[in-house]
């Protein structure tokens, strides 16, 4: 009865195989990525023995896990994606709360500094209010610096986990590298397969899912192989790609990603790689930490630009112009190396302009200015001619000149009297026009001298025995006036001391939202240099008769300060209803008479004339009464500036005119805010998703230890069915050996 | 569904997980009492959070601010009140001093007590705001508003009014300009400034000056006609009286050009209208005084020849040539309208004569030295009086002794003051008056604040409060679900198979 010995061997062995799975699965209850390997067990072959098959016992086909490439694919997918919502979140939650403290927020730095110039307009004199401004605006650069340093800290730290996790990524690449051999190596040729090690391989690239999106493709000797990103290999058979984290070209604060190709590291595209770690990591910088730094920087240039320029408009408590109150943030203007000219190019950023993001240049060929957006790619559009004109206008003089008068030099060309004498300002013109003075021409109005250049040439005269003035001119020098330019809607004052050379060219770079919140500093040490006061007083004459008051006066005038500002201008009424000007900077067309209406502006628009202030009258003056515009002086307590300073915490200059100061920073704590909001319910919902297929992976892979008993149970009885088919066959073989013994 | 032994344990550990972070959040939420502790808690709420503070921040500002005004203008007004009793006093001695019993010594004390009064004035308008300026002294916050001069009290603050910014674009004013509360009052008596130029013609190229003047007569109804006098180059014959009407017809000629008469003149004014009706004689006749007035605009000479003799002389003229001379007119300076003298002839081509007095609109006044053709002089009436300069016109006029040929003098001057002094007290009342809707508008607009801040104040806590029945109900809740997670785990995780195999 061999025949029931071997079947029954057969049986216990494959009871045996089965009780060795079964506590393998038991034993890798808490392993990882383990799939429950189960003995897939047929019968085996039988034999013919003439009157039919007779089965020949049972036999071990191979040892199968409990494996589902789909199922494990999603794993895969929902785990890179929630390992980058969790990085992202996390890293956002940082910023967060660094808007939310109210130590480390810049809400009541900005509170605490606006109120100061509140009591500045209360006390204007007062040297402890004035110190208790500065002290502010000290503490409020610390906040700019200090919040910018906690970005700079946050961008290190991106900096390091994307070091960190592209060197994980390596060392897993390489791991599964050696697996995918080992796999190859030990599966070759039959139908095994290392189950173990294909776990084992499966939970690296998990793990590589949390660092980066990875595609698996499995390849017919069971190796993986792995892409990232567009379709570069990661791992492909036993090789193993090495990434590499290294800056930029043209942002050395920033690290990106660069994939080996023919030995050279090229930077991958962000965008291209998505998912785990470097994908969390990517979207934080760009969506996250860079837009709170540039608003942050927008911040610092906006407190910088309005409370300089307005500082900048009025009087100090000694009287002198008001000066920066913190760093700069004009744009930057650097001549080009190959200019051969001298000129200087003054830029200003008007007041209520948003400020420019675009570099620019301005160029002179020769015959017109140009000014070009270099961001702006369209040759339609990225550029404009911009002029600069000058003029100057002559007073009354005292025609006739006698012929032959040596008058003076006008740019270089000395002027004379032609022998018939200047009869007025008509021939003085003709006799300049003559003299053909590169760049200027002469003309006449309303009897007086107009002298005019473009393109940006300054109008240089001397005097030579006092005779200039018998044609109304006085010797020095006039530069183009200061002109307005819009291109790709950014504003730009431009101011030139004398002409360009033809050729010369000047870049035009507005401070940089990124760096500006570190570089803000407060450059005023003096409290009595803020400048509380205006640098403008009207004043009635002494002997005035009628009732008419003048209004102290407003500074209109942007920067740069119009040169007549402060220049004495006379409004002399000549009757009840009417009045003239006169004063420097007055043009003799423009000196009126005007009709007075009670509390209207002065300059009305269209007047002819702006010195860069107005005021207003009211009440009856008389005949002959005069008001007086000139400067200040010694005005203490004046708190004109004051007031303006403190109405620029209202002034809505941020965002194309829709935000004050601290609005924008409203909204960048929303923006935050909204981002870590959001993350958090992605990643709460992401992490759902990853249970989920989890579950449904280790529903199909996953040991459970109620399963693996029951199985125990059973294998442990086939075993022993086993034992008694083969105690059987003994008894038998010894029931036959009884018998032949007897 | 199959369910795997680490499923079983991850999901438990998830779901306590869960549970302690809910529980987490509301104990924070209960513990700071804040809703939102960073701004992912509630991103529009921490934007309104940041705005509210801001617009609280400001509102408590713009009420200091307004308590600061409120101060000076409390200042300003018990300022003014002093000044306001001082001149009520001094009305009583304006009283005293009209009594016709007093002595040289009666009005000299008086005159002291009137002078203690004006320094008083005079300190009360130099007080300072406590704030680092003065009350009435514009800008300057350097130096007292008012001094004591050679020329009497002088303002030598400046113009500017300072403002205070009491809610987002509406400022009010603090401070009041010394010149317009103390300098800018209405003067009774008649009185006047001169100046060489005009409005429209600024700038005299002769040498001519004028005197400072003097009041001829304060009753003149034009004595607050501002005045101008033009100087010209014309040639002016002034004739002579004559005896109307003439004997008979008259003719004689005017550059060479023939006028005559068909008969008998019956007056100067048909004389002067014979001659303007002659065409050609470049000349304008007027009467002047009765009198006839031949003038050449242009100034050119004026020769008169007689046709038949004596018939320039029953016109009071004689024959000659006139050469063109300096004259003058005296205009109104606001209508351009020659002035008529005491005897209603216009105040045309008026002879010049260096130093000799010019009267007219009861203001007198002398012109000297050489003026150009084309010159002009302003006489401008005062028509406001200083109260430091009213105050010591009193104390002189008191400290000067009266006789009996300067009492009516005396008693017009007193008259003057006492109605000056009224003056004053009305302008101070008016400023009195502005001060107090001043300080009404800070009243009004700090109770706004203090709504304001309420109504802030209760928005920012239901943006950021915490709701701690509701809390505190979900803190419940929370721990309700937590101890229930814990259970069953502790429940799912005791079944075990293997519990129940006891033979192998």
């Amino acid at each position: 009865m061999a025949d029931i010995m071997t079947i029954g061997l057969t049986g216990l062995g494959a009871a045996q195989a089965s009780l060795n799975t079964v506590s393998h699965n038991i034993a890798n209850v808490n392993t990882p990525d383990y799939s429950r390997q189960t003995v897939l067990q047929s019968a085996a072959l039988p034999q013919e023995l003439g009157n039919g098959f007779f089965g020949s016992g049972t036999q071990v086909q191979t040892v199968a896990r409990q494996y589902s490439q789909f199922l494990q694919n999603q794993v895969f997918a929902a785990q890179t994606a929630s390992s980058q919502l969790s990085t992202f979140s996390t890293q956002t939650d940082q910023v967060d709360s660094l808007l939310a403290d109210a130590n480390s927020g810049l809400s009541a730095a900005l509170q605490d500094f606006f109120n100061q110039f509140q009591n500045l307009s209360g006390s204007a004199s007062s040297v402890p209010v004035r110190q208790s401004l500065l002290d502010s605006a000290g503490s409020l650069t610390d906040r700019f610096h200090s919040m910018s340093e906690n970005i700079a800290s946050l961008r290190s730290q991106v900096n390091q986990q994307l070091t960190a996790s592209v060197s994980n990524i390596n060392t897993i690449a390489k791991q599964v590298a050696n697996l995918n051999q080992q796999i190859s190596d030990l599966a070759g040729g039959n139908n095994a397969v290392p189950n173990d090690l294909l776990d084992q391989r499966d939970k690296l690239v998990q793990d590589l899912n949390k660092e980066i999106k990875v595609s698996v493709f499995q390849q017919t000797d069971g190796t993986y192989n792995l892409y990232i990103g567009t379709g570069q290999s990661l791992v492909v058979g036993s090789n193993a790609e090495q990434l590499q984290a290294i800056p930029y070209a043209n942002d050395a604060a920033d690290l990106g990603v660069a994939y080996q190709t023919n030995g050279t590291p090229v930077l991958l595209s962000e965008s291209s790689l998505q998912g785990g770690n470097l994908g969390g990591l990517f979207n934080f910088r760009s969506q996250v930490l860079d837009p709170a730094a540039k608003s942050l920087g927008n911040l610092a240039i906006e407190v910088a630009r309005q409370f300089n320029d307005q500082n900048q408009l009025g009087v100090d408590l000694n009287g002198r112009p008001g000066a920066n109150l913190f760093t700069s943030v004009d744009p930057l203007v650097q001549a080009a190396a190959t200019n051969t000219g001298t000129a200087t190019l003054g830029v200003h950023v008007p007041d209520k302009s948003s400020y420019p993001t675009s570099t620019f240049t301005l160029s002179y060929d020769g015959t017109s200015y140009k000014l070009t957006d270099t961001a702006n790619t369209d040759p339609a559009t990225n550029s404009t001619t911009v002029a600069f004109n000058t003029t100057v206008t002559a007073g009354a003089g005292s025609y006739p000149v006698a012929g032959g008068t040596t008058l003076g030099t006008l740019n270089g060309v000395t002027l004379m009297a032609p022998a018939g004498g200047l009869a007025d300002a008509t021939a003085a013109a003709a006799m300049i026009n003559t003299a053909a003075v590169p760049g200027v021409t002469a003309s006449a109005t309303s009897g007086r001298l107009v002298l005019s250049s473009t393109n940006g040439q300054s109008i240089t005269l001397t005097d030579a025995g006092g005779n200039l003035a018998s044609i109304g001119l006085v010797a020095g020098k006039t530069a183009s006036s200061p002109t307005t330019v819009t291109l790709d809607g950014q504003t730009l004052t431009l101011s030139l001391n004398q002409a360009m050379k033809t050729g010369d060219s000047y870049t035009i770079t507005p401070a940089d939202p990124m760096t500006a919140a570190s570089t803000i500093n407060l450059t005023m040490t003096d409290p009595a240099q803020v400048a509380a006061a205006s640098p403008i007083a009207a004043t009635p004459a002494a002997n005035n008769i009628g009732s008419g008051t003048i209004t102290s006066g407003t500074v209109t005038s942007g920067l740069p300060l119009n040169p007549n500002l402060t220049q004495p201008v006379t409004l002399t009424f000549i009757n009840a209803t009417q009045y003239t000007v006169s004063g420097a900077g007055i043009p003799s067309t423009a000196t009126g008479p005007y009709t007075y209406t009670p509390e209207a502006t002065i300059p009305s628009a269209g007047a002819g004339w702006d010195n860069g202030w107005s005021v207003s009258i009211s009440g009856q003056p008389a005949a002959g009464d005069t008001f007086t515009v000139g400067p200040s002086n010694n005005n203490t307590v004046d708190n004109r500036n004051a007031l303006s300073l403190a109405a620029i915490a209202n002034n809505k200059t941020m965002g194309g005119g829709t935000a004050t100061i601290a609005d924008s920073y409203a909204q960048l704590v929303s923006l935050v805010g909204n981002q870590a909001h959001q993350a958090d319910l992605s990643n709460t919902a992401q992490t759902n998703l990853l249970q989920q297929a989890t579950q449904a992976q280790q529903s199909f892979s996953g040991v459970n230890l109620d399963e693996e008993a029951a199985n125990l149970l059973r294998y442990q009885q086939a075993y022993q069915a086993s034992s008694k088919v083969i105690q059987l066959a003994q008894t038998l073989f010894n029931g036959i050996l009884a018998i032949a013994g007897q | 569904m199959r369910i795997s032994t680490s499923t079983i344990y991850d999901s438990s550990i998830t779901g306590i997980q869960d549970q302690m972070q809910n529980l987490f959040t509301v104990q924070q939420q209960l513990s700071s009492g804040l809703r939102i502790n960073t701004p992912k808690d509630d991103p529009v709420g921490a934007a309104q959070v940041v705005e509210i503070n801001q617009q609280l921040a400001q509102n408590d500002q713009f009420n200091t601010n307004a308590t600061q005004a409120g101060n000076i203008l409390k200042l300003q007004e018990a300022s003014l009140n002093s000044v306001v009793t001082d001149l009520q006093d001094l009305k009583q001695t304006t009283v005293q001093a009209a009594d016709g019993a007093l002595t040289n010594s009666d009005r000299a004390a008086l005159a002291a007590n009137v002078q203690e009064k004006l320094n008083d004035i005079m300190n009360l308008a130099n007080s300072t705001d406590g704030y680092g300026g003065y009350l009435f002294g514009g800008y300057k916050g350097n130096q007292p508003p008012y001094a004591q001069s050679a020329n009497g009290v002088v303002y030598q603050g400046d113009y500017g009014q300072r403002l205070a910014q009491i809610s987002t674009g509406r400022q009010i004013p603090v401070t009041d300009v010394g010149a317009d509360v103390f300098d800018n009052i209405k003067n009774a008596a008649g009185n006047f400034t001169v100046a060489t130029g005009s409005a429209t013609h600024p700038t005299n190229s002769g040498s001519g000056t004028i005197s400072v003047g003097s009041v001829a007569n304060a009753a003149d109804p034009n004595i607050a006609t501002p005045l101008t006098v033009q100087f010209a180059n014309r040639t002016v014959v002034n004739g002579s009286s004559a005896t109307y009407p003439t004997s008979g017809a008259l003719s004689f000629t005017i550059n060479g050009k023939t006028v005559s008469s068909a008969g008998p003149l019956a007056d100067a004014n048909a004389a002067a209208t014979l001659i303007n009706n002659t065409a050609g004689t470049g000349v304008t006749a007027s009467v002047v005084n009765g009198n006839l007035q031949l003038v050449s605009a242009s100034g050119a000479p004026i020769t008169l020849a007689e046709s038949a003799s004596g018939n320039l002389s029953a016109l009071g003229l004689a024959a000659g040539t006139t050469s063109p001379s300096l004259v003058y007119d005296v205009v109104d300076a606001n209508t351009g309208q020659a002035v008529k003298d005491a005897g209603g002839n216009a105040m045309t081509n008026l002879t010049y004569t260096a130093g000799a007095t010019i009267t007219a609109d009861g203001k007198s006044f002398a012109i000297s030295g050489t003026p150009a053709a084309g010159d002009t002089f302003s006489v401008r009436p005062v028509t406001q009086q200083s109260l430091f300069a009213t105050l010591s016109q009193f104390a002189a006029l008191l400290n000067a002794p009266v006789t009996t040929a300067n009492q009516a003098a005396y008693n017009t001057s007193l008259q003057n003051i006492q109605n000056n002094l009224d003056n004053a007290i009305d302008h101070l009342s008016t400023q009195l008056a502005i001060n107090g809707s001043r300080q009404n508008t800070l009243n009004s607009t700090t109770s706004e604040d203090a709504n304001n801040k309420t109504l802030y104040t209760a928005a920012l806590s239901n943006v950021q409060s915490t709701d701690f029945v509701r809390a505190s109900t979900q803190l419940s809740q929370y721990q309700v679900g937590l101890q229930a997670a814990e259970k069953s785990f502790m429940t799912v995780q005791g079944l075990s198979l293997f519990n129940y195999i006891t033979s192998f």
